[in-house]
């Protein structure tokens, strides 16, 4: 049943994953390019000094540059906005096929389990193909991108994932994806901006945020399973 | 306590403080097709989701097969074959694909049994889902749920899309699960499909139960609108006089009434004069309402 629920998600959004992936990595190239043109306008330099102190990071190297623009503040919008438009109606689109397979002898928990696990693996792909562009651009110019690695994508990750949980409980809590949907974007907006861009990088001192978003997306996907077992499937 | 293959006792579901059964206490035996009869938000689709336990009720309980339908669900789950009034396919691939990957889910020898009702309902195995017609995907989903030779058939409205040969097929398949000693419980608005196969009728009326009828009442008083025109002025008292005829009216040569059962006198009674036209149709929902318990079938 797992891997029937899987299946059915992931053949039925493929292509807008993949699309969405294919998103992702342009405004990564974006990123690159712009860090040539944009790199001395005060305006970006103003946005740096707002939103990230950079710890000890230089905004006209490339590695400030891919972790205040790329990381800080394209990727985690290219990710959040598209996996919580997904999650939020992942067990409210298609509910005559839910209505089927919930009447076989299997429980709810891995229906449930099987979509979210094709949900994350359309973020995964979005999440890889984004940041391969910015560690080879950092790694060739300048080096330092196994940081980058171990601590943008890391949280990049549990960004996305946190996210996405989050919508898939309003989801299912509220029966109307419109209204998760919306909840979950203005969620988005108000921790992006009141946390500042700054302390979203997950480094040493800063591994506590790491463990809360690690946190939401773990609560989130249980309450979400809690909600589905005792919700009424009405196809 | 007499076992029961679906047994309900005082069973309600309010949806907020929308109505979708109140109250609703019935009992199917095996090897009985029993119908559900109702018009749309009669709390027909309630009752099943009820007791395949994907919504729960506010009060009281229903068992199926002797099992409570929440604590025992997947052991019930294993014995009865449903078919929901919506459903769909979200994946790709072909009829074959999607029957085989359900026959999987049900395990066992479901697979043969699925190709061969394919077979009998003439559904093309390598048709892509995604050209499916309302008319195939009733067919699959009829097949999904014989498919494992459930004990009891859930069935939500399961002749609704189907042309005549699919239906000939599905009421000769009820037949059979009953001949093997199974149950069939299926909802319907069309009350001849009730009284061609039910042994056992539940009318329900806003979520309240209405009656329950035999089958052999049903088919005894068969309603049907019929209209005879003459070929000249006829006398209304030989027709009013008819025990079995209901709301005789008699315009321009024209006789319009409503039979119930033997239309044995009606048509000698005719006969005195010269018929030049006979038509006979199914009455509709609101009109069997009307006329055997006496309320609209959609009036509040």
């Amino acid at each position: 049943m797992l891997l029937d629920a899987f299946a059915s998600v992931w053949m039925a959004h493929r292509r807008a994953w993949l699309i969405w992936a294919v998103a992702v990595t342009g405004l990564a190239l974006a990123v690159i390019a712009g860090y040539d043109f944009l790199l001395r306008r005060w305006m970006v330099i103003n946005l740096a000094d707002w939103l990230n102190d950079l710890q000890g990071l230089d905004v006209n190297e490339p590695l400030g540059w891919a972790r205040l623009i790329g990381f800080g503040i394209v990727l985690p919008w290219a990710v959040g906005v598209p996996v919580v438009y997904w999650a939020s109606a992942l067990l409210l689109n298609g509910q005559g096929e839910l209505t089927l397979l919930l009447a076989y002898p299997y429980p709810r928990w891995q229906v449930l389990l099987g979509r979210w696990l094709a949900l994350v693996l359309g973020l995964m792909l979005a999440i890889v193909m984004g940041s391969l562009p910015l560690l080879l651009w950092v790694g060739w110019q300048q080096g330092g991108w196994l940081a980058l690695l171990r601590e943008q994508m890391l949280f990049l990750a549990l960004w996305g994932l946190s996210w996405a949980n989050v919508a898939l409980c309003l989801g299912v809590w509220s029966g109307q994806a419109r209204l998760a949907r919306w909840s979950a974007w203005l969620g988005l907006l108000f921790v992006w901006v009141g946390v500042g861009v700054g302390k979203l990088f997950w480094n040493s001192s800063e591994q506590l945020l790491g463990w809360l978003l690690a946190g939401v997306a773990g609560m989130g996907l249980v309450a979400a399973l809690w909600l589905f077992e005792r919700r009424d499937i009405l196809g | 306590m007499r076992y029961l293959v679906v047994r309900t006792e005082n069973l309600t579901k309010f949806f907020g403080h929308c109505r979708g059964v109140e109250d609703l206490t019935i009992g199917v035996e095996p090897g009985q097709v029993y119908g559900v009869l109702g018009p749309q938000g009669a709390g027909k689709s309630t009752l099943l989701r009820l007791l395949m336990d994907l919504i729960r009720p506010t009060r009281g309980h229903a068992l199926v097969l002797g099992m409570d339908v929440h604590h025992q669900k997947a052991a019930i789950q294993r014995r009865v074959g449903y078919l929901p009034a919506e459903f769909g396919f979200v994946r790709g691939g072909t009829v074959g694909s999607l029957l085989h990957g359900l026959a999987m889910l049900r395990g066992g020898q479901t697979w043969q049994a699925a190709q061969g009702l394919a077979e009998r309902f003439n559904l093309d195995l390598a048709t892509p889902i995604a050209t499916l017609g309302a008319l195939q995907t009733q067919k699959i989903g009829l097949i999904q749920a014989f498919m494992h030779h459930p004990d009891l058939v859930v069935l939500d409205e399961p002749t609704r899309h189907l042309d005549q040969d699919a239906q000939d097929v599905f009421f000769r398949l009820v037949s059979e699960v009953r001949a093997e000693g199974g149950a069939v419980l299926f909802t319907s608005s069309v009350l001849c499909e009730m009284e061609r196969v039910c042994d056992q009728v539940a009318v329900l009326h806003h979520g309240h139960l209405l009656a329950v009828e035999r089958g052999v009442q049903l088919r005894a008083r068969a309603l049907r609108k019929v209209e005879m025109r003459f070929a000249g002025p006829v006398s209304a008292d030989v027709f009013c006089r008819l025990p079995n005829l209901e709301q005789v009216r008699l315009e321009d040569n024209k006789l319009r009434c409503l039979l119930s059962g033997d239309p044995d006198p009606l048509l000698k009674a005719a006969s005195q004069f010269r018929v030049m036209d006979i038509l006979s149709q199914q009455p509709t929902l609101e009109e069997v309402y009307r006329s055997y318990y006496g309320v609209g079938a959609y009036a509040a």
